[in-house]
């Protein structure tokens, strides 16, 4: 096995490192943060780890997520082991990079402190490719509003938990367009569906975080 | 308020929830906020005659009542512009347990301090034709609440040992009081609720709830068994996945509140209406925000759904929330007491 498919494996398995004792019997080998330190010294390309061992895995995990092979735990250990291997790659990629595909900023709604399902979102697209900015729980809508005047392409995501909360999302997309702003907005949470979405003017909507990431692609023309 | 249009038939009720009865379809509810109590009561309703004179208004067969217990989950408080009330949030990341230290020197709750006296005092209160659900649940919540969730997706793996002493921590804890419970003869159902998945699938993997959480609700199960009463399970989102284990294996008699956005409540009535009793399922998004028309017929495709079958408490599809319209709510009761009988 390459060094790139041994990274992509052990993300796909959780691995974080070799002091992680996720999955049974990995205990003790090396894991995403090692191998991907030992790709970097040999001098493998930052970009083939990201699109040839990270990015892919992500979608595995993505898809046995969808699948209910694997729940929400096992998805947290893919995504940290996921985490160890960009954090070492970031500094290395250069700016303005193919592989960055976006910019999304994500947010709770304000009212609502639920982010279990905010920050999977987050790790997902981060996987994917995407560059995130995550505006934490309980944002206010002009939070939204100054994070999407700096970064007007960008992409905004919304999450709630509660009927009561996710009315607050209209009053982010009103105030957006209200400032003649166009980022285009997707939505995703317990009580949210897709004809809300629509009612309220979101452009996207997603069940979960694997879609999310087919979500965010569609509004960006990108290929899934 | 309904009274006129149903007097309470607890027996029948008690059936129903064994999926034995085929004429009329009862009601059901797992909380009502007191906000909501309040603008349907004109004033606050409070103690457990209160309660009674509630419920028994709307047409409800019985009164729900918990032990008393506080546990510190650490939970936040969210201020929220669109409702009066605040609200408390568990925490995802950190929690008050999160290794051996902190389990050993958590001020745990004893079981000797519960409170029961709201249940004895329901007891001595409640005419002949209510009666009394005994309900508490919230093992496995209490225990990632107690954790974060994120501190106890990793400790699952990394730390099986804690995972398993918070379980029958907590686990010890609850069994007691549905063994206290069952205990009291007028207890007449049990209900047991803790959200175990989302509308996508359940939280974790089936073998972990079947290693963990399920031990308990069989215990529940047999305690209902014994007394030959009703067992309630609530648990938001999809369960098929542990479906056989709920029916067969733990013996529940009826499943709650059937979340449409998660399961059909049509599928789920031809799936296993046979074996279970299905309760709630009118969506509460509707009830926030429909006309009170809009629910009329909602209901009423439920009730199409029921008729010649039986097997359905009405209600809503989690519990009455302060923010879901009280005309709503009233509207989705009246429909069921008039139309909901064949």
């Amino acid at each position: 096995m390459s060094i790139l498919e041994s990274i992509k494996h052990c993300v796909v398995q959780g691995h974080i490192d070799a002091a992680s004792k996720f999955p049974k019997g990995m205990e003790g080998q090396p894991g995403v943060r090692e191998l991907t330190k030992q790709a970097l010294t040999d001098n493998v390309n930052v970009e083939h780890v990201l699109a040839e061992a990270l990015i892919p895995a992500m979608t595995i995990v993505g898809q046995r997520y969808e699948r209910n092979e694997i729940f929400v735990p096992e998805m947290l250990f893919s995504a940290k082991a996921m985490k160890a291997g960009l954090e070492l790659i970031k500094p290395l990629l250069l700016e303005g990079s193919d592989l960055i595909l976006g910019k999304v900023i994500v947010g709770t709604v304000q009212g609502d402190l639920h982010d279990i399902g905010k920050n999977l979102v987050c790790m997902m697209l981060e996987g994917a490719g995407f560059q995130i900015e995550d505006l934490g729980i309980n944002v206010p809508a002009p939070t939204f509003l100054e994070a999407a005047k700096k970064e007007p392409r960008a992409l905004i995501g919304m999450s709630a938990l509660l009927t009561v909360t996710m009315k607050n999302m209209k009053g982010v997309i009103d105030m957006l367009r209200a400032n003649g702003l166009n980022n285009k907005v997707f939505i995703g949470g317990a009580p949210v569906t897709p004809g809300f979405a629509q009612e309220i003017g979101a452009e996207g909507y997603a069940k979960n975080a694997n879609q999310a990431v087919h979500e965010a692609k569609r509004l960006l023309g990108i290929a899934a | 308020m309904f009274a006129h249009l149903k007097k309470p038939d607890f027996e029948h009720f008690q059936q129903t929830l064994f999926n034995k009865t085929n004429d009329y379809i009862p009601l059901i509810e797992l909380g009502i906020h007191p906000d909501m109590r309040k603008a349907i009561l004109g004033r606050p309703a409070i103690t457990v005659k209160d309660e009674i004179e509630f419920m028994r208004s709307l047409g409800y067969d019985f009164i729900k009542v918990q032990p008393g217990i506080t546990i510190d989950t650490a939970r936040s408080v969210a201020k929220n512009a669109n409702v009066a009330a605040d609200r408390s949030w568990s925490s995802e990341h950190d929690g008050v347990v999160t290794d051996w230290e902190s389990f050993e020197t958590y001020d745990w709750v004893k079981k000797e301090s519960l409170d029961y006296s709201r249940l004895e005092e329901a007891g001595k209160l409640i005419p002949d034709d209510m009666g009394i659900i005994g309900q508490y649940g919230d093992i496995y919540t209490t225990v990632w609440e107690m954790m974060g969730f994120e501190n106890f997706s990793m400790l699952m793996y990394e730390d099986p040992d804690l995972i398993k002493a918070m379980f029958e921590k907590i686990g010890g804890l609850i069994m007691s009081m549905f063994e206290t419970m069952a205990d009291m003869e007028q207890v007449k159902v049990l209900w047991y609720s803790d959200d175990i998945a989302y509308s996508s699938g359940l939280m974790v993997s089936p073998d972990f709830i079947r290693e963990n959480l399920f031990p308990y609700l069989r215990r529940i199960g047999k305690l209902a068994k014994k007394r030959n009463i009703p067992f309630i399970y609530h648990s938001d989102g999809v369960l098929y996945d542990v479906m056989p284990d709920l029916i067969e294996d733990i013996g529940i008699t009826s499943l709650h509140p059937v979340e449409p956005i998660s399961m059909d409540m049509a599928e789920l009535k031809d799936r296993v209406g046979d074996k279970l009793c299905l309760c709630g399922g009118i969506d509460v998004d509707q009830l926030c925000r429909a006309t009170p028309d809009e629910i009329r017929d909602l209901t009423r495709k439920f009730i199409a759904i029921a008729k010649g079958k039986g097997g359905w408490c009405a209600g809503s599809s989690n519990s009455i929330p302060e923010y879901v319209k009280p005309e709503n709510y009233l509207a989705m009761i009246e429909t069921v007491l008039k139309e909901g009988k064949w």
